[in-house]
């Protein structure tokens, strides 16, 4: 008895462990909510490799009040793992040294020096220097280092002081948001507006000023708006003014409503209920 | 007196405002009044690096207090080194990392600066292929790759 039970127990296991038709439903399931959560990191793997290095992850935080983000479920443990949330000097140092591989460059800046640092150096970049630095290999195309210099780019002079001084604390401070999206893209987009606008004006004769606005040629033309002729009748209607006699025959005219209603609801509400209630209490 | 230990076990006297140029050891001297008479192990840099950072703390001994906050900043954009410092970072690429790595390690900000400056004198003006043999990087891009990515960059072209 107990040794079939035990029978149907290992095939039970080494079905669910080979994952045959009985189980089949559930492989597909689990590798493909997998596949759906390594898509959200993609902006720290490159095709198939896992870069596993520090100096990819540019430190993320949590805005209060937003939802932290899915855990990276689908990462291997990695040896890296316990140390990447304690930003210490110490460890960041060991570990690049330590994980560096003998055909590895040894003065490649992304691999060999921790983030704060190559970040620090790539900072200190004119742009055309940061293109040239995304064309290198996979790893610098998307490096978070790298995407995190593009993210200041763009908010150049928009920055408050407080991120500006990031450097000073050790690192770059941005939102799980920002660091997902592709601020090099963002930027290429900001500068071709801003090549569009320039063209726009120089296309434009004379002074280069700005096409007036509908409103302002309107006035120009002395077309009055429908809101601005509804604008002149009230003020019209407030300077008129009005005597003594005028107003009382307007109130006459108005079937002396005005007051009456008034006079109607106080006869009503005279019956003041708390007065006449007294008897209840005594 | 100070006495550092490295990697490779051997020991350098220092004189303290020497050593105190690294924040990592003045913090250290100032909390731990022990560590005046034991050797303080510095198991992340080796002999060679570590005198060569020696040697910058020596000269930059009597130079006053690292900056305030406020003017990092424009310390952080001027990217010229002064004529001391640029002679001795002059070294070969490795000893260049490795003087950076321990800098930062140290917690040496002046010398870092100096470090990071020169790695980004190097890359300013580079093409991306003069950029991987500079640092001996493999370009990993395939054919269709190097396509995409020339596409990509073409807004940057006429710049």
């Amino acid at each position: 008895m107990s040794s079939l039970l035990q029978n149907v127990l290992a095939s039970r296991l080494a079905q669910a462990t080979l994952g045959t038709d009985e189980n089949g439903n559930i492989v597909v399931k689990d590798s493909q909510s997998q596949s759906q959560s390594q898509s959200i990191d993609d902006w720290e793997k490159v095709e198939g490799e896992e870069i596993t290095s520090d100096d990819e992850l540019v430190n993320v935080v949590s805005l209060p009040g937003t939802v932290p983000g899915t855990p990276h479920i689908s990462r291997p443990p990695s040896p890296g793992g316990m140390t990447r949330s304690t930003p210490s000097k110490r460890s960041t140092l060991g570990k690049s040294i330590g994980t560096g591989i003998a055909r590895k460059s040894k003065t490649d800046p992304l691999r060999t020096l921790p983030k704060e640092v190559s970040q620090r150096i790539f900072l200190s970049l004119p742009v055309s220097s940061l293109i040239s630095l995304s064309q290198v290999n996979k790893r610098y195309r998307r490096s978070a280092t790298l995407n995190y210099c593009w993210y200041r780019q763009c908010n150049k002079g928009t920055m408050v002081e407080e991120q500006a001084d990031d450097l000073a604390s050790g690192g770059a401070k941005w939102t799980r948001r920002a660091s997902k999206m592709d601020w090099k893209t963002q930027y290429a987009k900001q500068r071709k507006m801003e090549a569009k606008e320039q063209q726009r004006l120089e296309s434009l004769p004379g002074s280069g000023a700005v096409t007036p606005s509908r409103t302002q040629r309107l006035r120009d033309e002395g077309i009055k708006t429908a809101s601005e002729q509804r604008q002149d009748e009230w003020r019209e209607q407030e300077q008129q003014g009005y005597t003594k006699e005028e107003m009382r025959d307007w109130y006459k005219e108005q079937g002396g409503t005005k007051g009456g209603k008034l006079k109607g609801k106080r006869g009503k509400g005279g019956q003041k209920t708390g007065a006449n209630d007294g008897s209840l209490w005594d | 007196m100070v006495q550092l230990s490295t990697s490779d076990n051997e020991i350098f006297n220092v004189d303290r405002d020497v050593a105190e140029r690294s924040v990592l050891l003045k913090t250290m001297l100032d909390d731990l009044p022990e560590a005046e008479e034991n050797p303080i192990p510095l198991s992340n840099v080796s002999s060679n690096v570590l005198k060569k950072v020696l040697e910058y703390c020596a000269h930059h001994r009597g130079d006053p207090a690292p900056p305030t906050d406020e003017s990092e900043e424009s310390r952080k954009r001027t990217t010229d080194i002064g004529d001391w410092d640029s002679k001795f970072i002059n070294v070969d690429q490795e000893m260049l990392f490795e003087i950076i790595l321990a800098a930062n390690y140290l917690d040496i900000k002046p010398l870092l600066d100096v470090g990071c400056k020169t790695v980004a004198n190097m890359i300013k003006g580079k093409t991306p292929e003069e950029i991987r043999k500079l640092f001996n990087i493999q370009n990993d891009f395939t054919q269709e790759e190097e396509e995409q990515i020339k596409k990509e960059n073409e807004w940057a072209e006429d710049r």
